[in-house]
Protein backbone atom coordinates (compact mmCIF):
# COMPACT_ATOMS: atom_id res chain seq x y z
CA UNK A 1 0.00 0.00 0.00
CA UNK A 2 0.82 3.42 -0.84
CA UNK A 3 3.12 5.16 1.87
CA UNK A 4 2.83 2.77 4.72
CA UNK A 5 5.92 1.38 6.16
CA UNK A 6 5.46 -2.58 6.09
CA UNK A 7 7.47 -4.29 8.27
CA UNK A 8 9.24 -7.61 7.84
CA UNK A 9 8.01 -8.83 11.00
CA UNK A 10 4.41 -8.26 13.23
CA UNK A 11 5.08 -5.17 15.37
CA UNK A 12 6.25 -5.33 18.10
CA UNK A 13 4.13 -3.76 20.96
CA UNK A 14 6.48 -1.01 22.20
CA UNK A 15 6.86 0.06 18.66
CA UNK A 16 3.13 0.58 18.71
CA UNK A 17 3.23 2.20 21.96
CA UNK A 18 6.62 4.42 20.74
CA UNK A 19 4.33 5.36 17.91
CA UNK A 20 1.04 6.56 19.51
CA UNK A 21 3.23 8.52 21.64
CA UNK A 22 4.72 10.28 18.85
CA UNK A 23 1.96 10.96 16.59
CA UNK A 24 -0.90 11.03 19.00
CA UNK A 25 0.38 12.08 22.41
CA UNK A 26 -3.17 13.06 23.90
CA UNK A 27 -3.88 9.06 23.92
CA UNK A 28 -3.39 7.32 26.97
CA UNK A 29 -1.93 3.39 27.53
CA UNK A 30 -3.35 0.91 29.38
CA UNK A 31 -3.19 -2.86 29.72
CA UNK A 32 -6.28 -2.71 32.07
CA UNK A 33 -8.34 -6.23 31.57
CA UNK A 34 -5.84 -8.55 33.06
CA UNK A 35 -5.50 -9.92 29.68
CA UNK A 36 -3.15 -9.43 26.62
CA UNK A 37 -5.44 -6.99 25.47
CA UNK A 38 -3.96 -3.54 25.50
CA UNK A 39 -6.01 -0.11 25.14
CA UNK A 40 -5.40 3.51 24.23
CA UNK A 41 -8.14 6.25 25.20
CA UNK A 42 -7.62 9.60 23.71
CA UNK A 43 -9.85 12.21 21.72
CA UNK A 44 -10.02 12.72 18.08
CA UNK A 45 -12.03 14.94 15.68
CA UNK A 46 -13.57 13.87 12.58
CA UNK A 47 -14.37 17.92 11.42
CA UNK A 48 -15.01 19.82 14.45
CA UNK A 49 -16.30 17.75 17.78
CA UNK A 50 -13.99 15.99 19.54
CA UNK A 51 -14.80 12.15 20.26
CA UNK A 52 -13.39 10.12 23.16
CA UNK A 53 -12.15 6.78 21.56
CA UNK A 54 -10.88 3.44 22.65
CA UNK A 55 -8.18 1.63 20.60
CA UNK A 56 -8.24 -1.81 21.54
CA UNK A 57 -5.84 -4.36 20.85
CA UNK A 58 -4.10 -8.13 21.35
CA UNK A 59 -0.36 -7.53 20.38
CA UNK A 60 -0.30 -11.60 20.78
CA UNK A 61 -2.50 -12.34 17.87
CA UNK A 62 -2.71 -11.26 14.17
CA UNK A 63 -6.31 -9.99 15.04
CA UNK A 64 -6.91 -6.41 13.90
CA UNK A 65 -7.37 -3.35 16.13
CA UNK A 66 -11.01 -2.31 17.19
CA UNK A 67 -12.08 1.45 17.79
CA UNK A 68 -15.11 2.03 19.50
CA UNK A 69 -16.26 5.87 20.41
CA UNK A 70 -16.72 5.87 24.50
CA UNK A 71 -18.28 9.62 24.94
CA UNK A 72 -20.54 10.77 22.74
CA UNK A 73 -21.76 7.12 22.02
CA UNK A 74 -22.64 5.64 19.38
CA UNK A 75 -26.05 6.96 18.04
CA UNK A 76 -28.51 6.21 15.33
CA UNK A 77 -29.97 9.22 13.14
CA UNK A 78 -33.19 10.77 14.62
CA UNK A 79 -35.98 7.71 14.10
CA UNK A 80 -33.66 5.37 13.26
CA UNK A 81 -31.52 2.11 14.24
CA UNK A 82 -28.23 1.07 15.10
CA UNK A 83 -28.31 -1.39 12.38
CA UNK A 84 -28.70 1.62 9.78
CA UNK A 85 -25.06 3.50 11.10
CA UNK A 86 -22.91 2.85 8.27
CA UNK A 87 -19.82 0.35 8.08
CA UNK A 88 -19.47 -1.07 11.81
CA UNK A 89 -18.73 -4.38 12.88
CA UNK A 90 -22.23 -5.19 14.29
CA UNK A 91 -22.53 -5.59 18.13
CA UNK A 92 -25.93 -7.27 18.10
CA UNK A 93 -26.13 -7.59 21.91
CA UNK A 94 -24.47 -3.61 22.38
CA UNK A 95 -24.65 -1.88 19.57
CA UNK A 96 -23.58 1.18 20.95
CA UNK A 97 -20.57 -0.69 21.54
CA UNK A 98 -19.72 -1.86 17.78
CA UNK A 99 -16.39 -1.30 16.79
CA UNK A 100 -15.94 1.12 13.40
CA UNK A 101 -15.48 -1.41 10.23
CA UNK A 102 -12.53 0.66 9.02
CA UNK A 103 -10.94 -1.61 5.95
CA UNK A 104 -11.96 -4.56 3.76
CA UNK A 105 -10.08 -7.52 5.83
CA UNK A 106 -9.94 -9.67 1.92
CA UNK A 107 -8.24 -6.44 0.44
CA UNK A 108 -5.54 -7.07 3.13
CA UNK A 109 -5.32 -3.50 3.91
CA UNK A 110 -4.30 -4.07 7.61
CA UNK A 111 -1.64 -6.26 8.71
CA UNK A 112 0.14 -6.40 11.95
CA UNK A 113 3.20 -5.54 10.17
CA UNK A 114 1.84 -1.65 10.17
CA UNK A 115 1.75 0.87 12.46
CA UNK A 116 -1.55 1.66 14.54
CA UNK A 117 -0.96 4.80 14.55
CA UNK A 118 -0.61 5.27 11.08
CA UNK A 119 -3.32 3.56 10.04
CA UNK A 120 -6.25 2.87 12.47
CA UNK A 121 -6.40 6.35 13.92
CA UNK A 122 -6.10 8.13 10.83
CA UNK A 123 -9.41 5.93 9.43
CA UNK A 124 -11.20 6.50 12.54
CA UNK A 125 -10.96 9.87 12.00
CA UNK A 126 -12.25 10.00 8.32
CA UNK A 127 -14.88 7.50 9.44
CA UNK A 128 -15.80 10.18 12.24
CA UNK A 129 -16.35 13.15 9.54
CA UNK A 130 -17.82 10.76 7.56
CA UNK A 131 -20.38 9.86 10.07
CA UNK A 132 -21.22 13.44 10.99
CA UNK A 133 -22.09 13.95 7.36
CA UNK A 134 -24.05 10.87 7.75
CA UNK A 135 -25.74 12.40 10.49
CA UNK A 136 -26.66 15.45 8.46
CA UNK A 137 -28.48 14.03 5.45
CA UNK A 138 -28.09 10.12 5.76
CA UNK A 139 -26.01 9.60 3.03
CA UNK A 140 -22.56 7.75 3.51
CA UNK A 141 -19.97 9.83 1.39
CA UNK A 142 -16.95 7.80 2.09
CA UNK A 143 -17.31 4.72 -0.16
CA UNK A 144 -16.53 1.45 0.91
CA UNK A 145 -17.07 -1.97 -0.41
CA UNK A 146 -20.03 -4.24 0.13
CA UNK A 147 -23.23 -3.46 2.04
CA UNK A 148 -23.32 -0.23 3.70
CA UNK A 149 -24.43 -1.09 6.45
CA UNK A 150 -25.70 -4.27 8.47
CA UNK A 151 -29.42 -3.52 7.46
CA UNK A 152 -28.49 -3.63 4.35
CA UNK A 153 -26.55 -6.33 4.42
CA UNK A 154 -29.14 -8.24 6.31
CA UNK A 155 -31.88 -7.40 4.23
CA UNK A 156 -29.40 -8.98 1.43
CA UNK A 157 -29.69 -11.73 3.12
CA UNK A 158 -32.78 -12.25 3.02
CA UNK A 159 -32.77 -11.04 -0.07
CA UNK A 160 -30.75 -14.21 -1.04
CA UNK A 161 -32.18 -16.64 1.11
CA UNK A 162 -35.95 -16.01 0.14
CA UNK A 163 -35.46 -16.15 -3.22
CA UNK A 164 -33.78 -19.85 -2.71
CA UNK A 165 -37.09 -20.95 -1.55
CA UNK A 166 -39.20 -23.00 -3.86
CA UNK B 1 -6.54 17.81 27.15
CA UNK B 2 -5.99 21.10 25.03
CA UNK B 3 -6.43 20.27 21.24
CA UNK B 4 -4.65 22.74 18.75
CA UNK B 5 -6.60 25.91 18.09
CA UNK B 6 -7.55 24.90 14.32
CA UNK B 7 -10.64 24.36 12.83
CA UNK B 8 -9.65 22.83 9.03
CA UNK B 9 -13.22 21.38 8.79
CA UNK B 10 -15.36 24.98 9.82
CA UNK B 11 -12.61 27.35 7.37
CA UNK B 12 -13.03 25.14 4.96
CA UNK B 13 -17.16 25.21 4.68
CA UNK B 14 -16.52 29.02 5.37
CA UNK B 15 -14.47 29.70 1.80
CA UNK B 16 -17.51 28.07 0.37
CA UNK B 17 -19.78 31.12 2.23
CA UNK B 18 -17.18 33.39 0.69
CA UNK B 19 -17.53 31.76 -3.04
CA UNK B 20 -21.22 31.82 -2.52
CA UNK B 21 -21.92 35.57 -0.99
CA UNK B 22 -19.00 37.38 -3.39
CA UNK B 23 -19.49 38.46 -7.25
CA UNK B 24 -18.53 36.26 -9.65
CA UNK B 25 -16.58 35.84 -12.81
CA UNK B 26 -19.31 37.19 -15.08
CA UNK B 27 -20.93 39.35 -12.30
CA UNK B 28 -17.25 41.55 -12.25
CA UNK B 29 -17.44 41.37 -15.87
CA UNK B 30 -20.94 42.80 -15.95
CA UNK B 31 -19.99 45.44 -13.42
CA UNK B 32 -16.95 46.25 -14.99
CA UNK B 33 -18.92 47.19 -17.95
CA UNK B 34 -21.29 50.03 -15.95
CA UNK B 35 -18.23 51.76 -14.83
CA UNK B 36 -17.38 51.84 -18.46
CA UNK B 37 -20.61 52.85 -19.69
CA UNK B 38 -20.40 55.57 -16.98
CA UNK B 39 -17.71 57.57 -18.48
CA UNK B 40 -19.33 56.93 -22.21
CA UNK B 41 -22.93 58.06 -20.54
CA UNK B 42 -21.70 61.65 -18.73
CA UNK B 43 -19.09 62.51 -21.41
CA UNK B 44 -22.54 62.28 -23.72
CA UNK B 45 -22.98 65.80 -25.72
CA UNK B 46 -26.11 66.61 -23.66
CA UNK B 47 -24.19 66.02 -20.08
CA UNK B 48 -24.42 69.02 -18.08
CA UNK B 49 -20.50 67.55 -16.93
CA UNK B 50 -19.35 66.92 -20.60
CA UNK B 51 -17.05 69.84 -20.86
CA UNK B 52 -15.96 69.42 -17.22
CA UNK B 53 -14.88 65.75 -18.05
CA UNK B 54 -13.28 66.08 -21.19
CA UNK B 55 -9.89 67.44 -20.00
CA UNK B 56 -6.98 65.13 -19.08
CA UNK B 57 -7.37 65.59 -15.37
CA UNK B 58 -10.69 63.96 -15.11
CA UNK B 59 -10.74 60.08 -13.83
CA UNK B 60 -13.73 57.80 -13.24
CA UNK B 61 -12.68 54.48 -11.37
CA UNK B 62 -14.44 52.16 -8.70
CA UNK B 63 -13.75 52.83 -4.87
CA UNK B 64 -15.19 51.31 -1.51
CA UNK B 65 -15.62 47.28 -1.34
CA UNK B 66 -14.76 47.16 -5.69
CA UNK B 67 -11.25 48.46 -5.32
CA UNK B 68 -9.95 45.90 -2.83
CA UNK B 69 -12.13 43.44 -4.41
CA UNK B 70 -14.50 42.54 -1.19
CA UNK B 71 -17.58 43.10 -2.46
CA UNK B 72 -20.20 40.58 -1.42
CA UNK B 73 -24.47 40.63 -2.11
CA UNK B 74 -26.15 42.84 -0.05
CA UNK B 75 -29.78 41.60 -0.13
CA UNK B 76 -31.09 38.82 2.13
CA UNK B 77 -33.90 37.58 0.77
CA UNK B 78 -32.38 38.63 -3.05
CA UNK B 79 -29.33 38.65 -4.42
CA UNK B 80 -28.08 42.38 -4.50
CA UNK B 81 -24.55 44.22 -5.36
CA UNK B 82 -23.94 47.49 -4.16
CA UNK B 83 -20.82 49.02 -5.90
CA UNK B 84 -19.24 52.86 -5.78
CA UNK B 85 -17.45 54.84 -8.73
CA UNK B 86 -15.93 57.89 -7.84
CA UNK B 87 -15.87 60.56 -10.63
CA UNK B 88 -12.51 62.59 -9.58
CA UNK B 89 -13.16 65.95 -11.37
CA UNK B 90 -12.46 69.98 -11.08
CA UNK B 91 -15.54 71.81 -9.88
CA UNK B 92 -16.42 74.82 -10.98
CA UNK B 93 -15.38 77.25 -8.45
CA UNK B 94 -19.02 78.81 -8.51
CA UNK B 95 -20.94 75.57 -8.23
CA UNK B 96 -22.08 75.45 -4.57
CA UNK B 97 -21.77 72.44 -2.43
CA UNK B 98 -25.15 70.93 -3.84
CA UNK B 99 -24.32 71.88 -7.39
CA UNK B 100 -21.97 68.68 -8.02
CA UNK B 101 -24.55 66.28 -7.11
CA UNK B 102 -27.15 67.84 -8.24
CA UNK B 103 -25.80 68.28 -11.87
CA UNK B 104 -24.78 64.61 -11.01
CA UNK B 105 -28.02 63.13 -10.49
CA UNK B 106 -29.13 65.12 -14.18
CA UNK B 107 -26.31 63.74 -15.68
CA UNK B 108 -27.20 60.53 -15.10
CA UNK B 109 -30.79 60.30 -16.62
CA UNK B 110 -31.09 58.25 -19.08
CA UNK B 111 -28.03 55.44 -18.07
CA UNK B 112 -28.73 52.35 -20.00
CA UNK B 113 -30.74 49.68 -17.93
CA UNK B 114 -30.85 52.11 -14.81
CA UNK B 115 -34.38 50.93 -13.25
CA UNK B 116 -34.58 54.22 -10.66
CA UNK B 117 -31.94 57.29 -10.48
CA UNK B 118 -31.99 58.10 -6.55
CA UNK B 119 -29.92 62.07 -5.01
CA UNK B 120 -28.46 60.52 -1.98
CA UNK B 121 -26.32 62.86 0.75
CA UNK B 122 -23.10 61.88 -0.97
CA UNK B 123 -24.10 60.18 -3.81
CA UNK B 124 -26.24 59.58 -6.51
CA UNK B 125 -27.25 56.02 -6.76
CA UNK B 126 -27.92 54.03 -9.86
CA UNK B 127 -30.95 51.13 -9.00
CA UNK B 128 -30.03 48.17 -11.77
CA UNK B 129 -31.41 44.62 -11.58
CA UNK B 130 -29.82 43.19 -9.11
CA UNK B 131 -27.13 46.07 -8.71
CA UNK B 132 -27.11 49.27 -7.11
CA UNK B 133 -24.22 52.02 -7.95
CA UNK B 134 -23.77 55.10 -5.44
CA UNK B 135 -21.93 57.21 -7.79
CA UNK B 136 -19.99 60.40 -6.08
CA UNK B 137 -17.73 63.14 -7.28
CA UNK B 138 -14.36 63.92 -6.03
CA UNK B 139 -13.13 67.66 -6.41
CA UNK B 140 -9.28 67.27 -6.72
CA UNK B 141 -6.97 69.81 -4.30
CA UNK B 142 -5.34 72.31 -5.35
CA UNK B 143 -1.86 71.72 -6.91
CA UNK B 144 0.68 70.10 -6.26
CA UNK B 145 -1.78 67.44 -5.39
CA UNK B 146 -0.87 64.15 -3.36
CA UNK B 147 -1.78 61.80 -5.70
CA UNK B 148 -5.93 61.72 -5.69
CA UNK B 149 -6.87 63.60 -2.74
CA UNK B 150 -9.59 65.77 -2.57
CA UNK B 151 -13.10 66.68 -1.11
CA UNK B 152 -16.23 65.41 -1.93
CA UNK B 153 -20.01 66.79 -0.73
CA UNK B 154 -22.09 66.01 2.00
CA UNK B 155 -25.66 67.76 0.53
CA UNK B 156 -28.65 66.50 2.17
CA UNK B 157 -32.06 67.37 1.79
CA UNK B 158 -32.15 69.11 5.15
CA UNK B 159 -29.86 70.99 6.78
CA UNK B 160 -26.18 72.57 6.00
CA UNK B 161 -23.86 71.28 2.93
CA UNK B 162 -20.10 70.92 3.36
CA UNK B 163 -16.90 69.36 1.84
CA UNK B 164 -15.35 66.17 3.30
CA UNK B 165 -11.73 65.82 2.97
CA UNK B 166 -11.06 61.95 0.85
CA UNK B 167 -8.79 59.61 -0.86
CA UNK B 168 -10.50 56.25 -1.33
CA UNK B 169 -7.92 55.72 -3.90
CA UNK B 170 -5.10 56.41 -1.76
CA UNK B 171 -7.17 53.64 1.23
CA UNK B 172 -7.32 51.15 -1.58
CA UNK B 173 -3.77 51.22 -2.56
CA UNK B 174 -2.59 50.88 1.40
CA UNK B 175 -5.22 48.00 1.75
CA UNK B 176 -3.95 46.00 -1.17
CA UNK B 177 -0.63 46.49 0.25
CA UNK B 178 -0.60 45.77 4.12
CA UNK B 179 -2.87 42.45 3.52
CA UNK B 180 -0.74 39.17 4.14
CA UNK B 181 -1.49 37.12 0.98
CA UNK B 182 -1.33 33.51 0.51
CA UNK B 183 0.46 31.17 -1.59
CA UNK B 184 0.14 30.34 -5.11
CA UNK B 185 -1.54 26.55 -4.35
CA UNK B 186 -4.29 28.65 -2.07
CA UNK B 187 -4.91 30.93 -4.81
CA UNK B 188 -5.27 28.34 -7.36
CA UNK B 189 -7.81 26.26 -5.20
CA UNK B 190 -10.31 29.57 -4.63
CA UNK B 191 -9.88 30.14 -8.24
CA UNK B 192 -11.16 26.42 -9.13
CA UNK B 193 -13.99 27.03 -6.44
CA UNK B 194 -15.45 29.90 -7.98
CA UNK B 195 -15.28 28.31 -11.29
CA UNK B 196 -16.93 25.21 -10.59
CA UNK B 197 -19.70 26.98 -7.97
CA UNK B 198 -20.14 30.47 -8.57
CA UNK B 199 -23.23 32.23 -9.18
CA UNK B 200 -23.79 34.29 -12.21
CA UNK B 201 -26.50 37.00 -10.86
CA UNK B 202 -26.36 40.00 -13.26
CA UNK B 203 -27.77 39.92 -16.73
CA UNK B 204 -25.31 38.75 -19.26
CA UNK B 205 -23.74 41.43 -21.48
CA UNK B 206 -24.57 41.62 -25.37
CA UNK B 207 -22.43 40.53 -27.71
CA UNK B 208 -21.81 44.03 -28.76
CA UNK B 209 -21.19 45.17 -25.40
CA UNK B 210 -18.48 42.40 -24.83
CA UNK B 211 -16.24 42.87 -27.87
CA UNK B 212 -16.30 46.63 -27.12
CA UNK B 213 -15.10 45.38 -23.87
CA UNK B 214 -12.12 43.25 -24.88
CA UNK B 215 -10.60 46.18 -26.50
CA UNK B 216 -10.02 48.08 -23.32
CA UNK B 217 -7.92 47.88 -20.07
CA UNK B 218 -10.01 46.72 -17.38
CA UNK B 219 -11.68 48.67 -14.82
CA UNK B 220 -11.55 46.99 -11.53
CA UNK B 221 -8.83 46.06 -9.77
CA UNK B 222 -8.34 42.09 -9.33
CA UNK B 223 -9.72 40.64 -6.45
CA UNK B 224 -7.52 40.08 -3.28
CA UNK B 225 -7.93 36.46 -2.27
CA UNK B 226 -6.28 36.88 1.47
CA UNK B 227 -8.04 35.48 4.46
CA UNK B 228 -8.26 39.02 6.06
CA UNK B 229 -10.21 39.83 2.75
CA UNK B 230 -12.35 36.82 2.97
CA UNK B 231 -13.10 37.15 6.95
CA UNK B 232 -14.23 40.61 5.49
CA UNK B 233 -16.26 39.70 3.35
CA UNK B 234 -17.89 37.01 5.98
CA UNK B 235 -18.08 40.27 8.67
CA UNK B 236 -19.96 42.18 6.18
CA UNK B 237 -22.68 39.46 5.28
CA UNK B 238 -23.01 39.04 8.60
CA UNK B 239 -23.61 42.45 9.63
CA UNK B 240 -26.36 42.54 6.57
CA UNK B 241 -28.07 40.29 8.38
CA UNK B 242 -27.75 41.73 11.66
CA UNK B 243 -28.70 45.46 11.00
CA UNK B 244 -31.17 44.43 8.29
CA UNK B 245 -34.21 44.32 10.48
CA UNK B 246 -33.05 47.79 12.99
CA UNK B 247 -33.59 51.26 11.73
CA UNK B 248 -30.18 52.00 13.04
CA UNK B 249 -27.41 53.07 10.74
CA UNK B 250 -25.19 50.47 9.83
CA UNK B 251 -20.98 50.53 10.57
CA UNK B 252 -19.34 52.32 7.68
CA UNK B 253 -17.71 49.13 5.21
CA UNK B 254 -14.44 51.62 5.04
CA UNK B 255 -14.12 51.23 8.39
CA UNK B 256 -14.48 47.23 8.93
CA UNK B 257 -12.18 47.58 5.79
CA UNK B 258 -9.55 49.29 8.01
CA UNK B 259 -9.84 47.33 10.89
CA UNK B 260 -9.59 43.93 8.80
CA UNK B 261 -6.05 44.96 7.85
CA UNK B 262 -5.09 46.45 10.87
CA UNK B 263 -6.36 43.67 13.02
CA UNK B 264 -3.67 41.51 11.55
CA UNK B 265 -3.16 38.12 9.93
CA UNK B 266 -3.90 34.53 11.55
CA UNK B 267 -1.87 31.87 11.24
CA UNK B 268 -4.70 29.79 12.83
CA UNK B 269 -7.26 29.43 9.50
CA UNK B 270 -10.05 31.67 8.57
CA UNK B 271 -12.32 31.30 11.47
CA UNK B 272 -9.78 32.12 13.76
CA UNK B 273 -9.07 35.31 11.32
CA UNK B 274 -12.83 35.86 11.53
CA UNK B 275 -12.62 35.78 15.50
CA UNK B 276 -9.91 38.15 15.41
CA UNK B 277 -11.28 41.05 13.11
CA UNK B 278 -14.60 40.68 15.69
CA UNK B 279 -12.41 41.25 18.81
CA UNK B 280 -10.57 44.08 17.65
CA UNK B 281 -13.64 45.69 16.66
CA UNK B 282 -15.24 44.68 20.15
CA UNK B 283 -12.57 45.77 21.81
CA UNK B 284 -13.14 49.72 19.80
CA UNK B 285 -16.75 49.40 20.47
CA UNK B 286 -16.13 48.51 24.15
CA UNK B 287 -14.00 51.70 24.65
CA UNK B 288 -15.47 54.02 22.69
CA UNK B 289 -18.51 53.21 25.28
CA UNK B 290 -16.17 53.90 27.92
CA UNK B 291 -15.30 57.21 27.00
CA UNK B 292 -18.27 57.97 25.44
CA UNK B 293 -16.61 58.70 22.17
CA UNK B 294 -14.72 57.17 19.05
CA UNK B 295 -14.20 55.24 17.34
CA UNK B 296 -12.30 58.16 15.04
CA UNK B 297 -10.21 56.15 12.25
CA UNK B 298 -8.28 58.12 9.99
CA UNK B 299 -7.38 56.79 6.39
CA UNK B 300 -3.95 55.95 6.21
CA UNK B 301 -2.91 57.76 3.51
CA UNK B 302 -4.73 60.81 4.23
CA UNK B 303 -4.90 61.95 8.23
CA UNK B 304 -8.04 64.16 7.55
CA UNK B 305 -9.99 61.71 5.62
CA UNK B 306 -12.05 60.58 8.87
CA UNK B 307 -14.08 56.56 8.08
CA UNK B 308 -16.15 57.10 11.02
CA UNK B 309 -17.33 60.90 10.69
CA UNK B 310 -21.25 59.86 10.30
CA UNK B 311 -20.73 56.97 12.87
CA UNK B 312 -21.17 55.67 15.25
CA UNK B 313 -23.27 58.73 16.69
CA UNK B 314 -24.67 57.09 19.61
CA UNK B 315 -23.89 54.69 22.28
CA UNK B 316 -26.39 52.57 21.80
CA UNK B 317 -24.75 52.16 18.19
CA UNK B 318 -21.15 51.41 19.65
CA UNK B 319 -23.07 48.73 22.23
CA UNK B 320 -25.18 47.04 19.49
CA UNK B 321 -21.88 46.33 17.55
CA UNK B 322 -20.04 45.11 20.53
CA UNK B 323 -23.04 42.99 21.44
CA UNK B 324 -23.04 41.90 17.53
CA UNK B 325 -19.44 40.94 17.80
CA UNK B 326 -19.67 39.02 20.69
CA UNK B 327 -22.62 37.01 19.51
CA UNK B 328 -20.32 36.44 16.45
CA UNK B 329 -17.06 35.13 18.65
CA UNK B 330 -19.59 33.13 20.49
CA UNK B 331 -21.08 31.23 17.59
CA UNK B 332 -17.95 30.52 16.24
CA UNK B 333 -16.53 29.38 19.65
CA UNK B 334 -19.47 26.88 19.47
CA UNK B 335 -19.33 25.99 15.81
CA UNK B 336 -15.57 24.73 16.34
CA UNK B 337 -16.52 22.40 18.92
CA UNK B 338 -20.21 21.23 17.11
CA UNK B 339 -20.79 17.99 15.53
CA UNK B 340 -21.17 18.92 11.51
CA UNK B 341 -25.02 19.30 11.17
CA UNK B 342 -25.01 21.71 14.47
CA UNK B 343 -22.14 23.45 12.58
CA UNK B 344 -24.30 23.84 9.71
CA UNK B 345 -26.96 25.51 11.69
CA UNK B 346 -24.25 27.64 13.18
CA UNK B 347 -23.66 29.13 9.81
CA UNK B 348 -26.75 29.75 8.78
CA UNK B 349 -27.55 31.82 11.79
CA UNK B 350 -24.97 33.43 11.02
CA UNK B 351 -24.76 34.08 7.16
CA UNK B 352 -28.26 33.17 5.86
CA UNK B 353 -29.78 30.06 5.03
CA UNK B 354 -29.93 30.19 1.55
CA UNK B 355 -26.52 30.91 1.20
CA UNK B 356 -25.38 28.27 3.65
CA UNK B 357 -27.46 25.53 2.00
CA UNK B 358 -25.38 26.27 -1.56
CA UNK B 359 -22.45 26.26 0.53
CA UNK B 360 -22.96 23.34 2.00
CA UNK B 361 -23.92 21.66 -1.17
CA UNK B 362 -20.40 22.51 -2.99
CA UNK B 363 -18.67 21.02 0.27
CA UNK B 364 -20.45 18.05 0.01
CA UNK B 365 -19.91 17.95 -3.72
CA UNK B 366 -16.34 18.20 -2.71
CA UNK B 367 -16.52 15.77 -0.18
CA UNK B 368 -17.81 13.01 -2.22
CA UNK B 369 -16.12 9.70 -2.04
CA UNK B 370 -17.97 7.55 -4.21
CA UNK B 371 -17.33 9.65 -7.11
CA UNK B 372 -14.23 11.56 -6.51
CA UNK B 373 -11.02 8.98 -5.41
CA UNK B 374 -9.43 12.23 -3.73
CA UNK B 375 -7.03 11.29 -0.71
CA UNK B 376 -7.89 13.18 2.41
CA UNK B 377 -5.68 14.20 4.99
CA UNK B 378 -5.37 14.60 9.06
CA UNK B 379 -4.47 17.08 11.19
CA UNK B 380 -1.88 15.17 13.03
CA UNK B 381 -2.48 14.90 17.18
CA UNK B 382 -5.97 15.93 16.55
CA UNK B 383 -7.05 13.89 13.89
CA UNK B 384 -9.22 16.44 12.10
CA UNK B 385 -9.83 16.26 8.51
CA UNK B 386 -8.35 18.32 6.52
CA UNK B 387 -10.68 18.96 3.21
CA UNK B 388 -8.16 20.97 1.06
CA UNK B 389 -4.45 21.37 2.28
CA UNK B 390 -4.05 24.02 -0.39
CA UNK B 391 -6.64 26.07 1.65
CA UNK B 392 -5.43 25.25 4.81
CA UNK B 393 -3.96 27.62 7.25
CA UNK B 394 -0.51 27.32 7.72
CA UNK B 395 -0.50 26.09 11.33
CA UNK B 396 -2.91 23.20 9.87
CA UNK B 397 -1.03 21.89 6.42
CA UNK B 398 2.24 21.67 7.82
CA UNK B 399 1.23 19.08 10.10
CA UNK B 400 -1.02 17.50 7.32
CA UNK B 401 -0.73 13.49 7.07
CA UNK B 402 -2.16 11.66 4.04
CA UNK B 403 -4.80 8.72 5.09
CA UNK B 404 -3.75 5.71 3.65
CA UNK B 405 -5.96 3.98 1.00
CA UNK B 406 -8.83 1.96 2.76
CA UNK B 407 -12.38 0.62 1.93
CA UNK B 408 -14.53 0.64 4.82
CA UNK B 409 -16.11 -2.30 5.10
CA UNK B 410 -19.40 -3.91 7.13
CA UNK B 411 -19.09 -7.19 9.33
CA UNK B 412 -21.91 -9.01 11.30
CA UNK B 413 -21.60 -10.45 14.81
CA UNK B 414 -24.90 -12.96 13.92
CA UNK B 415 -22.95 -14.65 10.45
CA UNK B 416 -20.75 -15.67 13.59
CA UNK B 417 -24.23 -17.61 15.09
Amino acid sequence: MKGLGYHQRPRKLSAQVARMNAKWPHFAFDQPFGTTLVRWIGKLRGWQKEYLIAVLWDPTSADRPYVILLDPELRPRDGGKFEDIPHLMFDSKDPELSALCLFDPAGREWTNKLLIADTTIHWAAEWLAYYELWHFDGIWRGGGVGPESIAEARAAALHRATSKLP
Amino acid sequence: MTFQYTAPGLDDLLLDVVTVIELSDHDREVAENRYRQLKQHLERPSSPLREFLLNNSSLIYPQGSMAIGATIISGIDEDRFDVDALIDMKVPGHWSDDDALDQLFVALQGFPGARKILRCTRCVQIQFAFMHMDVTILDPAAAPRPERIGEIFHSPDAGPSYRVPANPYGFGIWFRSTVVYPAQEYLDEVKARRRAYGIDRLTPLSLVEKAEQEKLPPVIPPRIDAQQVHALKLLKRYLNRRYEERRLRRPPSVYLTKKASTCGHEPNGLTSQLQRLAGAIKLDMDVAVLINNGPDERNPTYEPDRLNDRWPVTQGDRRMLADDMSHLIESLERARRAEFKDMVAIVADLFGERVTNRSVETFMKRMDRRSNRRTLHVERGTGAIIPATAVAAPAVAKSAVEVPRHNFHVEDDREDE
